[in-house]
C-alpha cells in the first residue's frame, strides 16, 4: 500500500492530538529557530545493548517524524542524528561531548544506568536533558548525581509489585521463586516479587536460584531446582529471568511436570524465545504492552504499525514504545517550559503526572526519574498462543 | 645488543618527546570539546604507556598486570572524591561499607595518595612476582590482573561492584593532565638514564652477564616495577578524573591489551617510543572511528562497517610485530641525528 503524504500528517496528527502533546504550528515559528533541534542518540546499535536499544532508537524516530509533520516543538522542527556507541561506555562518553558541542538539546542514552552514566554525565554538566527510554531499575535520578537524567522505562519495583499482586489476587497464595542470579534486574525483581507477595500474606515456599552465561544459556541445567520446587507444589512460580536461560528454565519446569502459573517480567516478553517452550500454557508476563496485535491502547497498535513499516519487522518486545515516548516527553516539556534548556525541562518534567504518552501514563517527581506506578500489561499464554488479560498498575510499589 | 634505550643525558632525548607531547596536546585540545576529550583521555593512556616502558621496556619482562595498579589509583582516586551524598544514595552503592561513605579529600591529595598505595601494593606483590622469568612471569602479571578485577568485580562492600560509581569530579583543563604527564615524562627519562636504570638494561640484554658483574635481577626489577606501579597508579588515577565515574571494567583486558599495543607499537624500549605508539594507536583509532559514523576524514568520505575499528587494529598490531617487532621507533629515543645525516647526503 503506498501512503500518501496527506495520510500521514493526518495519522500523525491524530496521534499528536492523542498524546496530549499541543504543538505551537509553524506559522508562528520563532526566529530562533533557523535550525532543527538536534536530539542526540548515543546509543547501542552494535553490542550486547543493541537488541534493546535499537528498536528504542527506531520508534524514537518515528515520533520526531510524526512531531514534524505536525509542525515541531515550540516552532521549531526536530532533527535526531544517531551514532553506535558499540555498547561501549567510553565511546558513548565521547559521542555524548561530540552531539551535545553539535548544539544536542536531548541526548537519548543507552538502556542500561551503569553503561550509559558516562554519557549521561556529559549532558549533566552541559545542562543538557538527558532520557534513556527504557532503564528499568531506579538508578537513574538525583541520587545517582543525575538531575538532568531520566528513565521512560517502567522500573522494576512497579513491575515486580503489579506481578506479585496479580499473582496473589489471581494465581495462589503460595508461591516458588526461580531468581536468576546473572544480573541485577532479575535479582532484585525477585527481591521486591518476595517482599509484596509476603506483605500481602502469601507465602514463598522457597527460592530457588540459577545462573545464565553471557551468551544467554542456562550455565548448567535446572534439574536439582525443578525437583525442589515440584516437593514445594506452589500455587504459582515467579519466573525472574530473561531468554534464552530464562526460557530453558521454563522449559525444565514443565518439563518437571510443574503445571502451576508462571509469572514473568519484561524480561520473558515476546515470543521470540517461544519455540524453546512449544505449546506453552499457563504463563503470564507482566511488561510494557501487547505485542501480539490485540493491545487496548490505540496509539500503542498505531506505533507498532509504523515500527513494522519502517523496518520491515514485527516488534520483537514491547519495551521499543519507550523510545517513541523519550521524544514525546521532551516534546510535552519543552512545550510547557517554552525552551529546550535542560533544567526548565527537568523541571516540567518532574511535575509530570501521569502524562497521556505512549508507554502509558508517565509520572515522575524531584526525587524519582523513573516509572513505578505505570500500569503495565498482563499476557497470558495458553497452548503458545498469547492473549491481553489486563492492564494494572502496582497497588504498592516495592523498592 | 637487541634494543636501544639511552643512557647518557641528551637534551634532545628529553626535549623532542616534551616538544610532541605539548604541541600535540595544544592542538588536537583546541580543534573542538570532542578532540579535546580524547586528548584527555590520551593523556591519561600516555602516562599509563610510561609506566609500562618503565618495566617492560626496560626489563624486557611483559606486564599483563599493571591494569591492576590503574584500577587500584583509579578506585581510590574515585572513592576519595565522590560526592558523600552520592556515596550514601547511590543504588550502586547500598551495600557499601559506612565508613567509606564520608570520607572526602581534595582532587590533587587523592591522586597523590593513589599514586602512593598503587606504588605500595606493586612493591608488595613485586617481591612474589619479580622471582619469576618469561613466560611465568607474563602469567603471573595476568593472574594478578584476574585477582584485582574480580576483588573489586565482585565485591559490593568496598566499591560499586560491577556498576558504576557516579559524580566522580572532573579535571576539566587539558592543561594540568598535560603538566603530569610532562613530569611524569621527565621523571621516567631520569630515572631511565640513572645507574639503577642502566642496570636494569643490563639484566634485559644479558640475564647471565649482569649477576656475574653483581647486579641482582629481582632488586633491579623490583625497584623499576614499584616505579611504574606508581605511575599506573597516577594514570588511573587521572583517567577516572577524566571518564567522571568509576566502573572496574574500564582496567581490565580492553585497557591492558589497549597500553600494551601503545608501548609495542610504537617501541617498548624508549619513552620517544612511548608516546609515538600513544599518539599513532589514538589516532588511528579516532580516524576509523569517524570512518564508522561516516564523518568526513581530513575532507575524505570513506565510509567502513561498524565494528570494524577493532578489526583493523587488530591486524596493523600482528603487522607491526611480523614485520617491525621493535616498533615504528625501533626502540630509539628521539634525535634530530637524521637531519644531520641528510644534510651529509646533499
Amino acid at each position: 500500500m503506498k501512503i500518501s503524504k496527506k495520510m500521514l500528517v493526518s495519522v500523525a496528527a491524530a496521534a499528536l492530538a492523542m498524546t496530549g502533546i499541543s504543538v505551537t504550528s509553524a506559522a508562528t515559528a520563532n526566529a530562533a529557530c533557523s535550525k532543527p533541534i538536534l536530539i542526540g542518540a548515543a546509543m547501542a546499535q552494535t553490542g550486547f545493548m543493541a537488541p534493546f536499544d535499537g528498536p528504542a532508537l527506531e520508534t524514537a524516530k518515528i515520533a520526531v517524524e510524526k512531531i514534524n509533520v505536525a509542525g515541531g516543538v515550540n516552532g521549531c522542527k526536530l532533527k535526531l542524528t544517531a551514532v553506535d556507541t558499540g555498547t561501549n561506555p567510553d565511546k558513548g562518553q565521547q559521542i555524548a561531548t561530540q552531539l551535545v558541542a553539535q548544539g544536542a538539546k536531548l541526548l537519548l542514552v543507552t538502556c542500561d544506568a551503569d553503561i550509559n552514566l558516562k554519557s549521561e554525565q556529559v549532558g549533566e554538566k552541559a545542562g543538557v536533558l538527558v532520557i534513556a527510554p527504557c532503564v528499568g531499575s531506579t538508578a537513574m535520578g538525583p541520587d545517582n548525581g543525575e538531575n538532568l537524567g531520566y528513565s521512560l522505562g517502567s522500573a522494576v519495583p512497579g513491575e515486580a509489585a503489579i506481578m506479585a499482586e496479580y499473582a496473589y489476587s489471581s494465581l495462589g497464595k503460595s508461591a516458588t521463586l526461580f531468581k536468576d542470579m546473572s544480573i541485577a534486574y532479575t535479582t532484585s525483581q525477585c527481591d521486591a516479587f518476595e517482599k509484596r507477595f509476603k506483605e500481602l500474606g502469601g507465602t514463598v515456599k522457597s527460592v530457588q536460584q540459577f545462573n545464565q552465561t553471557q551468551a544467554g544459556s542456562l550455565d548448567k541445567p535446572v534439574t536439582a531446582q525443578v525437583a525442589a520446587a515440584k516437593t514445594d507444589n506452589a500455587g504459582v512460580i515467579a519466573l525472574c529471568s530473561y531468554p534464552g536461560g530464562g526460557a530453558q528454565a521454563l522449559a525444565a519446569i514443565r518439563a518437571g511436570g510443574i503445571t502451576a502459573p508462571v509469572i514473568s517480567g519484561f524480561g520473558m516478553d515476546g515470543a521470540f524465545w517461544a519455540g524453546a517452550v512449544p505449546n506453552l500454557s499457563n504463563f503470564y508476563d507482566v511488561t510494557y504492552a501487547s505485542v501480539f496485535g490485540d493491545d487496548t491502547n490505540p496509539k500503542v497498535r498505531l506505533l507498532l504499525a509504523a515500527f513494522k513499516r519502517t523496518t520491515g519487522q514485527p516488534a520483537a518486545t514491547s519495551g521499543l514504545i519507550t523510545g517513541a515516548s523519550s521524544v514525546e516527553a521532551f516534546a510535552l516539556a519543552a512545550t510547557r517550559a517554552g525552551s529546550f534548556d535542560g533544567k526548565a525541562l527537568s523541571a516540567q518534567l518532574n511535575k509530570f503526572h501521569n502524562e497521556a504518552l505512549t508507554a502509558g501514563p508517565t509520572s515522575f517527581s524531584p526525587t524519582l526519574h523513573v516509572n513505578v506506578s505505570r500500569p503495565m500489561a498482563i499476557i497470558k499464554t495458553t497452548n503458545g498462543v498469547h492473549k491481553l488479560v489486563k492492564y494494572a498498575a502496582a497497588v504498592k510499589p516495592t523498592f | 645488543m637487541k634494543h636501544g634505550g639511552y643512557t647518557k643525558f641528551s637534551l634532545q632525548n628529553l626535549l623532542g618527546p616534551l616538544a610532541l607531547l605539548t604541541v600535540a596536546t595544544y592542538f588536537l585540545n583546541g580543534a573542538s570539546t570532542s578532540l579535546q576529550l580524547i586528548t584527555q583521555f590520551a593523556l591519561c593512556y600516555f602516562v599509563m604507556v610510561l609506566a609500562l616502558q618503565v618495566f617492560v621496556g626496560n626489563s624486557g619482562v611483559l606486564s599483563f598486570g599493571h591494569g591492576s595498579f590503574a584500577l587500584l589509583g583509579s578506585y581510590v582516586s574515585g572513592m576519595l572524591t565522590a560526592p558523600v551524598h552520592i556515596k550514601g544514595h547511590a543504588l550502586a552503592l547500598n551495600q557499601l561499607w559506612s565508613f567509606l561513605v564520608p570520607l572526602q579529600v581534595n582532587i590533587y591529595v587523592a591522586m597523590a595518595l593513589s599514586a602512593l598505595i598503587s606504588g605500595a601494593v606493586a612493591a608488595l606483590t613485586g617481591i612474589l612476582l619479580m622471582r619469576l622469568n618469561g613466560l611465568a612471569a607474563g602469567i603471573a602479571t595476568f593472574a594478578l590482573l584476574g585477582v584485582t578485577y574480580n576483588i573489586f568485580f565482585n565485591n559490593k562492600q568496598i566499591g560499586p561492584g560491577s556498576q558504576a560509581l557516579p559524580a566522580v569530579p572532573t579535571i576539566t583543563n587539558t592543561y594540568i593532565l598535560l603538566l603530569i604527564a610532562a613530569l611524569s615524562l621527565v621523571c621516567v627519562y631520569f630515572f631511565n638514564i640513572s645507574r639503577i636504570g642502566r642496570t636494569i638494561l643490563a639484566t634485559r640484554e644479558d640475564a647471565m652477564a649482569a649477576p656475574a658483574l653483581g647486579v641482582s635481577i629481582f632488586k633491579v626489577r623490583l625497584i623499576a616495577f614499584s616505579i611504574s606501579g606508581v605511575l599506573a597508579g597516577l594514570a588511573g588515577s587521572m583517567y577516572v578524573h577524566v571518564a567522571g565515574t568509576f566502573q572496574v571494567q574500564d582496567y581490565y583486558l580492553d585497557f591492558t591489551f589497549m597500553t600494551l599495543s601503545m608501548l609495542i607499537v610504537g617501541g617498548s624500549a624508549s619513552i620517544w617510543g612511548a608516546l609515538v605508539g600513544t599518539v599513532l594507536i589514538t589516532g588511528v583509532g579516532q580516524i576509523l572511528l569517524m570512518m564508522e559514523q561516516n564523518l568526513p576524514v581530513f575532507g575524505l568520505h570513506i565510509t567502513i562497517p561498524l565494528g570494524s575499528r577493532a578489526v583493523i587494529i587488530a591486524v596493523t598490531f600482528v603487522a607491526m610485530l611480523l614485520w617491525r617487532s621493535s616498533g615504528i621507533t625501533n626502540g630509539r629515543e628521539f634525535s634530530l641525528d637524521f637531519l644531520k645525516k641528510l644534510s651529509k647526503k646533499n
